[in-house]
């Protein structure tokens, strides 16, 4: 630290404002002999990493060159195979002319997701807003009434995730509160059902819901009730989400105090209108930040589906590699896919940050 | 009376158990006359005949000649394998990294950062799946393996590193010596608030002295490298060994979290008070600090053990035969689904409540009695 | 306060109507704790009891039990006519007729001020909106409020929550007010705020039952107090008698501590 320290001029001049973030960064760097310690040790460790992965990543990569053989020839990563496939990536085998639908859907449920974890924008309507916009998104997706028709074994890439991952949310929620609600009943049989039906969902690997799921329900389904993969996923992901969820909400109901509960009660207000009107409203406040992170957490679980056979991101990168004209750049298209749920889920995060911040006062 | 409060409450609590033994009933009967019809039997004897699966690789050793129940046993140990290593991996790298990341030092604190951040936004599955495919990118081939630490090599072949061996009696006495460490820490730590720093090694000390001496069949095979291939050491193949880096970095990301959590969790006003009295700050820490953020870390730190059981399933995207796995191939090859249901819902249900029991235990003899 | 509005001369108690309340040989316990012995107590209508004692007296646990917040295990409560048993329907119709007012005020702090007083007029009484929104006003304006309408509890000072939590009771138009301590949580200065608007709530001729340690409020309104000690009454008197000359050492004791 003093071997660092420079004379100050006496007169105040521009650079002194400079020597001022210099002295206080090398007081961080090595302010204290741990800290010196520190700063080598991660020094070595970021030029030996760094300066490779830039290579990597940037330096010696194909960037915009579209033909293959480029790729065959650099050291570096292949992000021209990303650009020329990125339409199948992100949309998987989704007719060509019509992917522009795909699009539209990923964007709007974007959107509605970000709108939907404001508290100012609760309301009966919002549950409009959604079914609403779900219809839309089926129609997008599945056409008919003017648009061609696509059937859903030619979905995949990012908006099946999305549908996944909402509609597995939204029909969990309700349930979600429900199972709360009966954890939280003085009713034995209620509450010992509640309990077990969600500490066994959350005590299982969701792959194995999802393989328990598809060995299943052959078995116990007519051949001519029997759901196809998507609807088998999306039936084990719900069951999933709804017993995380109901965990969520209950932290929510815990933090309501007793009055609440005794004022309604005084008013004569029964049961359920109690819980809908004075309740739920706060329950479902104080859980926001937790929700948020169960979404995030519905959002990397969703990668899953993969493993049943169904046509995500992960499955759509491993198809896109398939393609024997390219030299099969695996780990550029898994970081690039890697790097999409990373931006999906550190917005949300940083979003579910920003309402616990300005707090429970949301008004 | 329907009105009535007791007579309601019960016929509000017999409508779903209706319900949910009529859904049973209906569930069990047509699952039953579906296997009837495509003369599929059932029952548990399947498990003692001849498996005739492959498993790839096993912690045990397995012939596809052994039984069904062998084959359960052997994914088993895989998944209970991947899960201890991973466990103790991510807590020791967890700690450090937590830690640091409350480092007055930017740099140390903000490449801890990175680390949390990727690990907790990223699912688990991508990341197991893109380190898989950097394997033969960035290792070099057999002829040129890395050599990190003593021991230990590298290359596209896998891990290489020094196998313990010992017979069955030794490995017994050496569990045995660590469940009697264990159990002495958290005695130490219900009567003392926290355990005496020496006392859980130096009872592993002893008993390993004690193996010792006791000339116990105990020996360490380290790997030589011949040139062209390894000799002796244990061999981890990419698939296992990217299951175990992947998920111990993913872990490491959230057990992070949960450090640095417990240490924020313990205001300043604990070391003033502590100062205050005149204690030095290696007995604050010990006794006033250490203490309440393990009340605060274990819980979480638990659930998040429990999550490294339940992600070990993810072995199935690289390959490598983990427990669900190989249920997963018994149940195609045997068309004994219902059985092999049981057997994977209760396997892992047992494996996870005999964790959060363990934590429970240990949360109630840490736990401070309010009011 | 009301003089302005109304000359209406409070009518008093008759003790030739049926009484408001009545509890005959009421017992309650917690598991082995006995909270309430053989309590019997009549309040007929227009009356106004101050309810008092030391804590833990088992005070607020017996007004707790008109409105069935809490289940008593033997005797009888009799409210208005109706008497309360596990029949919830009854329940519903006894608690639709009985305000009460928390020492904590417990408003909703979701919903406005006037969402607070509309809420039960609305869905429990199946008020139109405008008509439940009129009444809201006219009682906000009664507890000297209405400008705060539009507000959140949380932006409200103690006193102002507290008398909206009173206009809030007030909107069911109910028959009988219990209050459980409403000055107790509340800076000194803005007790008496909410104490005037109870006054002018008494010479109304409401039905009140009050558990208070405000004993200016007591000799200014009460018909009779009940002294409450260690889950017994262990006196009822006019006001003038029991602060004059009570007649047991346990209220002498407590008269002594809390009145210096």
């Amino acid at each position: 630290m003093k071997a660092l320290s420079l004379p100050l001029p006496a007169e105040p001049m521009p650079g002194q404002i400079r020597f001022g973030a210099l002295r206080r960064s090398a007081r961080l760097l090595f302010g204290t002999p741990l800290n010196a310690v520190l700063t080598l040790l991660f020094g070595v460790l970021l030029v030996a990493t760094v300066p490779p992965m830039l290579r990597w990543l940037v330096i010696d990569a194909v960037l915009f060159d579209p033909s293959p053989r480029a790729c065959r020839v650099a050291t570096g990563a292949c992000w021209s195979f990303i650009y020329a496939k990125s339409g199948q990536l992100l949309f998987g085998i989704y007719p060509l002319d019509e992917r522009w639908r795909p699009a539209i859907v990923c964007m709007l449920i974007l959107a509605l997701l970000a709108w939907s974890v404001r508290p100012a924008s609760w309301a009966p309507r919002l549950a409009a807003l959604w079914v609403a916009a779900l219809v839309l998104i089926f129609w997008l997706m599945a056409g008919g009434f003017g648009l061609t028709e696509v059937p859903t074994s030619s979905w995949g890439g990012l908006p099946v995730t999305l549908i996944l991952t909402v509609v597995a949310i939204g029909v969990a929620f309700p349930v979600g509160i429900l199972l709360a609600l009966a954890r939280r009943s003085t009713m034995p049989a209620i509450r010992i059902g509640a309990v077990v039906l969600i500490e066994s969902v959350r005590g299982l690997p969701l792959l194995s819901i999802l393989f328990v799921a598809s060995i299943m329900m052959p078995l116990f389904l007519p051949e001519a009730l029997l759901p196809d993969k998507f609807v088998r996923a999306l039936v084990a992901l719900t069951i999933f989400a709804a017993a995380y969820l109901a965990e969520v909400i209950r932290g929510g109901l815990q933090a309501i105090p007793n009055g609440q509960y005794e004022a309604a009660a005084a008013l004569g207000l029964p049961f359920w209108r109690t819980q809908y009107l004075v309740i739920l409203p706060q329950a479902i406040r104080v859980a926001i930040p937790a929700l948020a992170n169960t979404i995030i957490v519905m959002i990397k679980n969703t990668s899953l589906v993969l493993v049943v056979g169904l046509f995500d991101l992960i499955s759509s990168g491993k198809a896109v590699l398939a393609d024997p004209d390219w030299p099969s750049p695996a780990a550029e298209t898994f970081l690039f896919i890697g790097a999409i749920f990373f931006a999906l889920s550190f917005s949300f995060a940083r979003f579910a940050d920003f309402l616990e911040r300005r707090g429970p006062t949301a008004h | 009376m329907l009105s009535d409060a007791k007579t309601r409450s019960i016929i509000i609590q017999c409508a779903p158990v209706a319900l949910a033994a009529a859904f049973a009933a209906l569930l069990v009967s047509t699952t039953f006359a579906n296997l009837r019809a495509r003369g599929i039997p059932i029952g548990f004897d399947f498990l003692t005949m001849p498996s005739r699966i492959v498993i790839s690789e096993a912690i045990l050793t397995y012939k596809s000649r052994d039984p069904y129940y062998w084959a359960i046993v052997t994914g088993l140990a895989n998944t209970v394998f991947i899960s201890a290593v991973v466990i103790v991996f991510s807590s020791v790298l967890g700690l450090v990294v937590g830690v640091t990341r409350l480092s007055s030092n930017p740099l140390a604190a903000g490449t801890c950062r990175v680390w949390v951040e990727v690990a907790r936004n990223s699912p688990p599955i991508v990341l197991l799946i893109f380190l898989y495919s950097l394997w033969w990118k960035v290792l070099p081939p057999v002829g040129e393996a890395l050599n990190p630490l003593p021991g230990v090599y590298a290359s596209m072949r896998g891990f290489v590193v020094p196998a313990v061996s010992m017979d069955v009696a030794t490995a017994g006495l050496l569990v045995i010596a660590l469940a009697l460490a264990l159990a002495a820490a958290g005695w130490a730590a219900a009567r003392r608030g926290w355990m005496p720093p020496l006392a859980a090694p130096a009872i592993l000390a002893v008993g390993v002295a004690g193996l010792w001496l006791a000339d116990a069949k105990f020996s360490v095979d380290w790997p030589t490298f011949t040139g062209s291939n390894f000799k002796g050491g244990k061999e981890l193949t990419p698939e296992l060994s990217t299951i175990l880096i992947g998920l111990t970095i993913y872990t490491t990301g959230f057990v992070a979290e949960i450090v640095r959590g417990g240490v924020l969790s313990v205001g300043r006003g604990q070391w003033d008070a502590g100062h205050s009295l005149g204690l030095p700050r290696g007995k604050i820490l010990r006794v006033i600090i250490i203490p309440q953020m393990l009340r605060v870390i274990v819980p979480p730190l638990n659930s998040q053990y429990i999550n490294v059981v339940k992600n070990s399933t993810l072995a199935i995207a690289v390959g490598y035969p983990d427990f669900l796995a190989v249920m997963n191939t018994i149940i195609s090859k045997s068309s004994h689904s219902i059985e092999g249901v049981f057997i994977i819902l209760g396997v892992y249900l047992a494996l996870n409540l005999s964790l959060s029991s363990a934590a429970n235990w240990y949360n109630r003899r840490i736990a401070i009695v309010e009011r | 306060m009301l003089s302005s509005t109304a000359k209406r001369v409070p009518p008093m108690p008759d003790p030739n109507d049926p009484p408001a309340i009545e509890m005959t040989g009421m017992n309650k316990w917690y598991g082995n704790f006995h909270v309430l012995k053989d309590i019997n107590l009549t309040v007929l209508r227009g009356e106004k009891l101050v309810i008092c004692g030391p804590s833990g007296s088992g005070k607020s646990t017996m007004i707790r039990c008109i409105n069935r917040l809490e289940e008593h295990q033997q005797g009888q409560i009799v409210v208005d006519g109706v008497e309360l048993t596990n029949d919830l329907n009854k329940i519903d119709v006894i608690r639709r007729d009985i305000g009460m007012v928390f020492q904590h005020f417990n408003l909703f702090p979701h919903l406005t001020i006037l969402e607070n007083l509309t809420l039960a007029p609305i869905w429990v009484r199946r008020m139109r909106r405008e008509q439940a929104e009129q009444t809201a006003m006219y009682y906000l304006e009664r507890v000297k409020i209405p400008d705060q309408a539009h507000k959140y509890p949380g932006q409200l000072s103690g006193g102002q929550q507290q008398r909206v939590a009173i206009a809030r009771a007030l909107c069911m138009s109910p028959k009988i007010m219990l209050f459980d301590e409403p000055t107790s949580a509340l800076d000194p200065e803005m007790v008496k705020e909410v104490l005037d608007a109870m006054v002018a709530l008494a010479e109304d001729g409401m039905t009140m039952l009050c558990v208070t340690h405000e004993m200016g409020f007591a000799r200014q309104v009460a018909d009779r107090i009940v002294f409450m000690d260690k889950s017994e009454i262990i006196e009822m008197n006019t006001p003038a008698e029991f602060f004059s000359h009570p007649r047991h050492q346990r209220s002498k004791l407590f008269l002594a501590q809390i009145l210096n």
